[in-house]
């Protein structure tokens, strides 16, 4: 094979990837919102906003605020609910050859297996991701994914009702995501992501009031990259399933910076606010990087991280 | 898409007025859409593109069929100095020729305006746009009535333009012709523009209203020019005014959302229609993030939240 030519196609978690970058959960809202400014075919996947069973409101605003090199966020994962996002939204993306991830929340592991239930019909829904990061309301509001049992619970539940690929998407607000992405791997997942924001908050000194009205956010953004990249290197080394990594990826560089800790694949979320055009300059980035060191496919990048 | 600046001019001591040289968003634009500006240069801070109102068109003298000069309804005013070099462009409206570019007012608040206030002509700048929902002019028999607080004035211009260029006044109630032709030379019926800040200095863009034929009501919190106190209560006034002469106003706002509040009230009471032009901190700006809602209809069990980026900025009155 000649050295110019580079396989940038990505097989991960029986998922034929076009290539390795794809767009976060939330920031790409259903994909039509940003069809007017990126070619939606060129991503590796979608992965649409979370989709819980009931719309849901969100949070009252503000819901954003810009904190040095990041970006906190208390959306209160509003959304349009199951049945609007089948009968509005899904037939939108019939006309896109990428691979089409679902990602869904809830507040009772119940919740999660209807989605997975009727998510699983419909041909175009390529994968699941499942977002532990929501509160459980059987466990008195804490996070599925801050602990380990219901985690394993989560997971093996959706696991039973789906046979679509299925990912988990950590959260990092834990304070040791491994044994999070062992139990993960462990009821059945096909694939983990990280990282979701890290929790955070921002104060209005003159008004001394947060500045978010919930009061705390998630952060995302360059900020986090640090800590996303050492969860990834973490994780990867700890379980046997491809690792999608993503937190603060603005260019090809940081993206192969988690590939060679253990990614098999990227996530671009806040850089698409910067430049919608974002995951196709990362893309461009790799390709670049591929041929100056001369891989012919990304597999040969991935957890190549040399630590002597 | 990457832009130029044609020109960045200070209008006060805080305001400026950047030209920017983008047919294809010009083209496509319509009066209370806004663009999103990235201001970091390929660095990491700031990092969020600032949203900012489309203020004005911007035409090149000379481009297309038209000759250098042309008159437009625009130009035939006085120039106001320091303002725009007339042998070269002119900002405003031009009837069949399509537009070079945009024009955006901002006011210095952060890092980011600060640094579009630095940009020179020549620089290049990175927008997206136009984005979001703007005013509608869909009423044939209405009287408007603009109400601007401060920098609320940048996207009243180019809403000016269109009326202006639709020549929809004066204005009348249809229901009775002879009345209206009585009224025809009322001053109530010229199109207004109702005008606040806190101070003289943040009373923007007056010539170029005056000579779209707009008349002027000016107030300031401190008095510092024309009537002391908020604009709302002149507001008010005129308006109960207007109704007793037969008119019909219909109210188009921008500003900070104690004014906007006032204003949807005062509509409310009168039973007038109208729009408003809100603001929220913005991410995206295309619709995917969630992050810029506001309550437009407030009160509703489950809350009704919209995103200002793309069901607004601009939202009706009735239901504010
Ligand atoms: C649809 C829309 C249209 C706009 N049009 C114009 C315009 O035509 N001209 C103009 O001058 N400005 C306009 N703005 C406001 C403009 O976007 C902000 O002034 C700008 O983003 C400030 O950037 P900065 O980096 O200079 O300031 P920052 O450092 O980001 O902020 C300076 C201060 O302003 C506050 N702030 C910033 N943005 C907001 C906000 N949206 N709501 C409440 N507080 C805020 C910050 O908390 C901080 O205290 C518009 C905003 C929206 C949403
Ligand atoms: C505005 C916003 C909304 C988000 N919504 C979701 C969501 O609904 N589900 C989810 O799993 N992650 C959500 N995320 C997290 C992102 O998918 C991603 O994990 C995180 O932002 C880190 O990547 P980034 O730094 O590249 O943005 C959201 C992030 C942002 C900024
Ligand atoms: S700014 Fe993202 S939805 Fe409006």
């Amino acid at each position: 094979m000649s050295v110019d030519l580079v396989d940038i196609r990505v097989n991960l978690a029986g998922l034929e990837l076009k290539n390795p970058v794809m767009v976060a959960s939330g920031t790409f809202g259903y994909g039509q919102e940003y069809a007017r400014f990126i070619d939606l075919n060129q991503l590796g996947a979608i992965v649409v906003k979370g989709v819980s069973a009931q719309p849901m409101a969100g949070n009252p605003p503000p819901r954003l605020v810009e904190t040095p090199a990041g970006l906190l966020n208390s959306i209160g994962l509003q959304n349009v609910g199951l049945e609007v996002f089948i009968r509005d939204k899904l037939p939108f993306l019939q006309g896109i050859d990428s691979v089409v991830i679902v990602n869904i929340l809830g507040h009772t592991v119940e919740e999660y297996v209807t989605l997975a239930t009727e998510l699983s019909k419909h041909p175009r829904v390529d994968a699941l991701e499942i977002n532990i990061s929501c509160p459980n309301v059987e466990r008195g509001g804490l996070a599925f994914g801050t602990d380990r049992q219901a985690t394993f619970e989560v997971v093996q539940a959706v696991r039973q009702a789906t046979h679509l690929p299925l990912i988990t998407k950590l959260s990092p607000n834990v304070a040791d995501i491994v044994p999070i992405a062992r139990s993960a791997q462990d009821a059945g997942s096909d694939a983990v992501s990280l990282i979701n924001t890290i929790l955070g908050m921002a104060i209005d000194i003159h008004q001394r009031k947060p500045v978010l009205a919930k009061t705390v956010g998630g952060l995302s953004g360059p900020a986090i990259k640090p800590i996303a990249l050492r969860m990834v290197w973490q994780v990867s080394q700890a379980v046997d399933i491809p690792v999608i990594g993503m937190g603060g990826i603005m260019s090809g560089d940081d993206a192969i910076e988690f590939l060679l800790a253990g990614a098999s694949a990227v996530s671009i979320g806040t850089a698409l606010f910067v430049d919608p055009q974002a995951p196709i300059k990362v893309l461009k980035g790799i390709e670049e990087y591929m041929k100056r060191y001369r891989f012919h496919s990304i597999r040969e990048i991935v957890g190549q991280l040399d630590i002597g | 898409m990457i832009t130029e600046v044609v020109e960045n001019c200070q209008i006060s001591s805080q305001a400026f007025r950047l030209t920017l040289d983008c047919a294809e968003i010009a083209a496509k634009a319509y009066p209370g859409q806004f663009v999103m500006i990235r201001v970091n240069q390929g660095r990491a801070a700031p990092l969020l593109r600032r949203p900012f109102s489309i203020h004005r068109l911007w035409w090149t003298c000379g481009a297309g069929s038209h000759s250098q000069g042309q008159s437009s309804p625009f130009s035939q005013g006085q120039p106001s100095p320091g303002y725009q070099d007339r042998q070269q462009s002119s900002p405003g409206s031009r009837y069949g020729q399509q537009p070079s570019g945009i024009q955006i007012l901002f006011r210095v608040v952060g890092e980011g305006t600060a640094y579009l206030a630095s940009l020179a002509k020549g620089a290049k700048v990175d927008l997206i746009g136009p984005l979001g929902h703007g005013f509608e002019l869909k009423e044939p028999d209405y009287c408007p009535v603009l109400i601007a607080g401060g920098i609320g004035v940048a996207p009243l211009l180019f809403l000016a333009d269109r009326i202006k260029e639709k020549n929809s006044w004066p204005a009348v109630a249809t229901a009775n012709p002879s009345a209206a032709e009585k009224k025809s030379d009322n001053p109530l019926a010229r199109p207004w523009l109702f005008l606040g800040g806190k101070t003289a200095g943040d009373i923007l863009c007056r010539d170029e209203f005056q000579r779209l034929g707009f008349s002027l009501a000016i107030s300031t919190e401190d008095g510092s020019l024309g009537q002391k106190g908020l604009i709302s209560e002149p507001l008010a006034a005129f308006l109960e005014q207007m109704i007793s002469c037969g008119l019909k106003p219909s109210l188009f706002a921008c500003g900070p959302i104690p004014l906007m509040d006032r204003v949807a009230e005062i509509a409310w009471q009168y039973r007038l229609s109208g729009q408003v032009s809100l603001e929220q901190r913005m991410a995206c700006g295309v619709g995917a993030c969630m992050g810029c809602v506001v309550e437009v209809v407030r009160g509703k069990n489950p809350p009704d939240y919209k995103r200002v980026c793309t069901e607004g900025p601009v939202f009706d009155i009735s239901g504010f």
